[in-house]
């Protein structure tokens, strides 16, 4: 074994030393002749005959330089390499099906590596964090929703778990004005426990991260900056002792620079302490623990479970009604929580590009079988020479995948182009870090040649069995052998039809989708309404009338641009999302001991700048002002839910909480309106105004969310609103500035973005495969044409019309894809359960996506099949007989 | 009765070689091919040339090794030599090749061992 190695090894260095052993061979022939002759020489004989004794005894020199040579090299190297130069003449010799392949496999490829980057983001990549395989979130699930953790929570893990040795919790995110010379901005924050970096790993790149004191209840103002605020404020200027910074209006003593590498993955410039009591049981906090040494998942999972149970059992104050079984805890990596919403598209896309990829193989393996069938005699006249059918064979391998490798060589050309497209129009900040890393590379460079062996077995099969003696004969009647091929080819342009109808069904049921998003009945005018948050600070937070004088004149100064007709400030847009608070209901038949009902505070003219229709009684007046009488709007669901005989009007409410004494009336009923997205029914609704909602109240949203302008504008009058708007009110208080206007359309479009998207690049990827099947339905078709040019020239001579032709071919065709539609359409069934969770309103056999993908898929194999029909009308019955 | 010349039995270069080696010391092809044929009398009809690609399978294996040294008419040659393995070859390649004599003798003489 290790004198085989040896020996190999010295063969490997001979290759490339293959000059060597030559230079070698002569000097000892040299050396050995000269001898030789010297000998001859001494016993008498002339030079001249001495030389030809010496050339005699020694033998053939030629020969010997050939035999010494080949032992030199690796054989099997060696006939590799002829292997390939052979391959590159005979791909000199069809440039153009070459280019063709190499073309076909580099959008395959391309596509593929570009989806798979981001798969390799989403699924594969670990968190940039310390020792990731030890990180985990521990989260309660209410009812099957997954969903987050309390304060109590925290604290009760924090204290009592004894399989994780570090644990902190994170208020979800929420942004801050921060004031720094020269402006404010609205900057993306969160409120961090103290060790939250600790479990992390990650270190302060200047100064500390929070005491226990910082982190205490009523602790001081104190915040760390990213990286990219501490350049933009203070320029990295690297003393900050003591230096301080305007956030909400209110000073902040810097404390800590937190270094850039991190900024991406934490979604946050500034972290503030969370200085949380611990007593709070509202679920909006994340929760990350690190695990001790040797402990898994599971094991940390079942002493959180028990933890959890012990508590609830123990709470005095559990709502009544609440089962065992109401709140699962939930302990994953936290790898997988932030890959839990991406998990499904990406597996859906990398699916769809995969199907892309194979078709693009049936297409290669097509095209190779043609040459290989043009080459046929030049194989056979090969074999007859003494090439083994296995030399042969591995010939056509090695053509594969020289191909393969050049196509995923421009695949990776082509993926990095997509990737860079696919980051400029992708809206997701998860997506943020893909690019093509070394596993993306590695892995395409093993998806080339996993194909080239792939669509190489074909051909090099069809080698194996070529028929010597009947290929080299066969001249005119080329019937009985070339049977099988077709019957080969139709078989892959079989699978590829099936294939083209998953994705194009699967996208069809996309479509539809959208489609029907869009047709919901939003109960509001999206069109013409841009809108804004803005994060008012505490000062106006702490002081409602601050706040409502505030609005009032901000409002005044809007209501006057030119181009607005009307303005008003919800805490909570229409589809965008749900906002719980815990009411009373005065009025129901049995006392309510309070619920959670989606709840929004807003201005008097929010309904109408909207959009929305009051049903019965009345809208919010200006004359409902603090003092007066505290009213209440409710939707259409809250009085068919709660009212009697589907009016709520009169019916009295109260926000629970013993601060709060003031009971609302319901004066009027507004229409029903996506509130919480376009997929859910609409839920009861209870709205309030700025001037009437209980000040604790109005604080507590404002912790939450802030608040959204909504501007209904005339079309066209003023396209520099937003900047006007932004000016006019940023003159009565520059510390709050608005984030991004967008137009409502754009939110809406934004809740169905990731269907959208799938929908684009599904639809994008059945497009190509559409297009190389009709191609690979219209060489096979082509090809069967050639091959029974003979029968169809008979046919003719026998007086068959024109039409009978047509009929013939394109029956051949259209059969084909007739039956690759309807076992796809049945495969599609399953394809549409990997959907279910993006369709809406849409049957997983759904006749309009069903019918659809049947008739795209026919009129393109009849156009497919028109040029090759056109051939065999156009044969001269004459010529096709006499054909050689 | 005197001996036809005859061509090397296939097989029993390499044991001719080593043989050669392990009695002359580090030789040059030359001499290793002349130490052959005047052994057998001049009845071995050597192909002088062949025997270097034997020569160099042999290196390959690593039973001998080679390396330049000076001919006994001062000349550059390369001269090849038995390594440790090549001699353990050699007692392998000795006692296959009396075994078969043994064999081929009785079978000749007719009598079982």
């Amino acid at each position: 074994m290790k004198q085989a190695f040896r020996q190999w090894m010295i063969r490997a260095g001979g290759l490339f030393r293959r000059g060597a052993a030559d230079q070698r061979i002569r000097e000892e022939a040299e050396f050995h002749l000269s001898m030789l002759e010297e000998q001859y020489r001494q016993k008498g004989m002339s030079p001249h005959d001495a030389r030809l004794a010496a050339k005699r005894d020694f033998g053939g020199i030629t020969q010997v330089r050939e035999q010494y040579r080949d032992q030199s090299l690796l054989p099997s190297v060696e006939s590799f390499r002829s292997d390939i130069l052979f391959a590159l003449r005979s791909f000199r010799k069809t440039p153009a099906v070459t280019l063709l392949i190499i073309g076909t496999l580099a959008l395959g490829i391309g596509a593929n590596t570009a989806i798979f980057s981001y798969l390799n983001e989403i699924l594969i990549r670990p968190l940039p964090f310390h020792d990731p395989g030890t990180l985990i979130h521990i989260g309660r699930d209410w009812r099957g929703e997954s969903g987050a953790t309390a304060p109590r929570d925290f604290f009760l893990v924090r204290d009592k778990a004894k399989t994780v040795n570090r644990v902190a919790t994170m208020f979800l995110h929420r942004g801050e004005n921060v004031e720094t010379p020269g402006m404010a901005q609205y900057i993306t924050g969160i409120k961090i426990s103290k060790d939250y970096f600790a479990v992390l790993g990650i270190q302060p790149l200047l100064g500390r991260t929070f005491t226990a004191e910082e982190d205490a209840p009523n602790g001081p103002k104190v915040v760390l900056l990213s990286h990219e605020v501490w350049l933009r404020a203070f320029q990295g200027n690297r003393d900050i002792a003591g230096t301080s910074i305007k956030i909400g209006g209110v000073q902040h003593e810097i404390i800590g620079v937190m270094p850039d590498t991190i900024e991406t993955n934490l979604r946050a410039r500034l972290w503030l302490p969370l200085q949380t009591t611990g007593m709070g049981r509202d679920t909006n906090y994340t929760t990350i623990a690190r695990l001790n040494p040797g402990v898994t998942v599971a094991q940390a999972a079942s002493e959180m479970e028990a933890l959890f149970r012990e508590q609830e059992r123990q709470d005095p104050n559990r709502p009544r009604g609440s089962r065992e079984n109401d709140t699962l805890t939930r302990v994953i990596l936290l790898h997988d929580l932030e890959a839990s919403e991406f998990r499904q598209p990406v597996l859906v896309l990398y699916a769809g590009v995969c199907v892309v990829l194979f078709v693009a193989c049936i297409n290669v393996a097509n095209l190779l079988l043609a040459r290989s069938a043009a080459r046929s005699r030049e194989i056979a006249v090969r074999s007859a020479l003494g090439a083994g059918r296995g030399r042969i064979a591995r010939q056509m391998l090695t053509e594969s995948i020289l191909l393969s490798l050049s196509g995923g060589a421009a695949g990776l050309v082509i993926g990095q182009a997509l990737v860079w497209g696919l980051q400029k129009v992708l809206p997701f900040p998860q997506f943020e870090n893909v690019a093509l890393d070394r596993t993306t590379l590695w892995f395409t460079a093993g998806v080339s040649l996993f194909v080239g062996l792939l669509f190489g077995l074909a051909p090099a099969l069809q080698a194996l069995r070529v028929e010597l003696i009947d290929t080299l004969k066969e001249s005119g009647a080329k019937s009985s052998a070339s049977r099988p091929a077709l019957r080969g080819r139709q078989a892959l342009v079989f699978c590829q039809v099936l294939l083209c109808t998953l994705l194009l069904a699967g996208s069809g049921l996309l479509v539809r989708t959208v489609l029907n998003l869009r047709a919901v009945e939003m109960g509001f005018q999206p069109d013409n309404l841009i809108t804004a948050p803005m994060t008012v600070n505490a000062d106006k937070q702490r002081d409602k009338t601050t706040m409502i004088s505030y609005y009032e004149q901000a409002l005044q100064r809007v209501r006057g641009l030119p181009g607005v007709s009307s303005v008003g400030i919800t805490t909570q847009l229409p589809v965008q999302g749900q906002f719980n608070m815990g009411l009373l209901l005065l009025d129901t038949p049995e006392p309510d001991r309070g619920r959670g009902l989606q709840y929004r505070v807003q201005t008097a003219d929010t309904f109408r700048t909207l959009g929305m229709r009051i049903v019965r009684g009345r809208d919010f007046q200006t004359s409902d002002r603090f003092g007066a009488l505290p009213v209440a709007i409710v939707n259409e669901s809250f009085a068919r839910r709660f009212g009697r005989d589907g009016d709520a009007i009169g019916n009295r409410v109260r926000m629970a909480g013993r601060d709060t004494p003031d009971i609302f009336t319901i004066v009027g009923i507004v229409n029903d309106v996506r509130e919480t997205g376009l997929r859910s029914p609409v839920p009861p609704v209870v709205y309030m105004l700025f001037d009437q909602a209980p000040q604790e109240t109005i604080r507590v949203v404002h912790q939450f969310v802030p608040a959204k302008w909504v501007v209904r504008v005339q079309a066209g009058v003023n396209p520099d609103l937003p900047g006007q708007i932004r000016r006019e009110v940023g003159a009565l208080d520059p510390s709050q500035p608005f984030q991004q206007f967008q137009t409502m359309q754009a939110i809406v479009s934004g809740t169905m973005q990731m269907e959208r998207l799938l929908m684009a690049l599904l639809g994008a990827f059945a497009l190509l495969t559409l297009i190389m099947v009709a191609s690979g339905l219209y060489g096979t078709l082509s090809y069967a044409v050639t091959q029974r040019r003979q029968e169809i020239g008979i046919r003719m001579a026998m007086g068959a019309r024109w039409q009978d032709v047509v009929l013939t071919v394109s029956m051949s065709g259209a059969s084909l894809v007739a039956a690759g539609v309807a076992v796809g359409l049945l495969a599609s069934l399953w394809t549409a359960k990997l959907l279910a969770g993006f369709l809406f309103h849409v049957p997983a056999f759904d006749p309009w996506s069903m019918s659809g993908t049947a008739a795209v898929l026919i009129l393109v194999s009849l156009i497919a099949g028109a040029g090759p029909s056109w051939n065999a009308v156009r044969t001269d019955p004459l010529r096709a007989l006499r054909v050689d | 009765l005197p001996l036809e010349p005859r061509e090397v039995l296939p097989g029993t270069l390499d044991l001719m070689v080593l043989k050669t080696l392990d009695t002359l010391g580090a030789t040059h092809g030359y001499g290793i091919a002349q130490r052959i044929i005047q052994i057998s009398d001049g009845i071995l009809d050597l192909n002088q040339g062949s025997l270097y690609p034997a020569l160099l399978r042999m290196e390959q294996r690593g039973w001998i090794e080679s390396g330049y040294g000076m001919s006994e008419n001062n000349r550059k040659a390369r001269f090849y030599s038995l390594t440790p393995a090549g001699r353990k070859r050699l007692k392998t390649e000795i006692d296959q090749w009396l075994g078969m004599v043994a064999i081929m003798q009785r079978l000749i003489e007719g009598n079982p061992a």
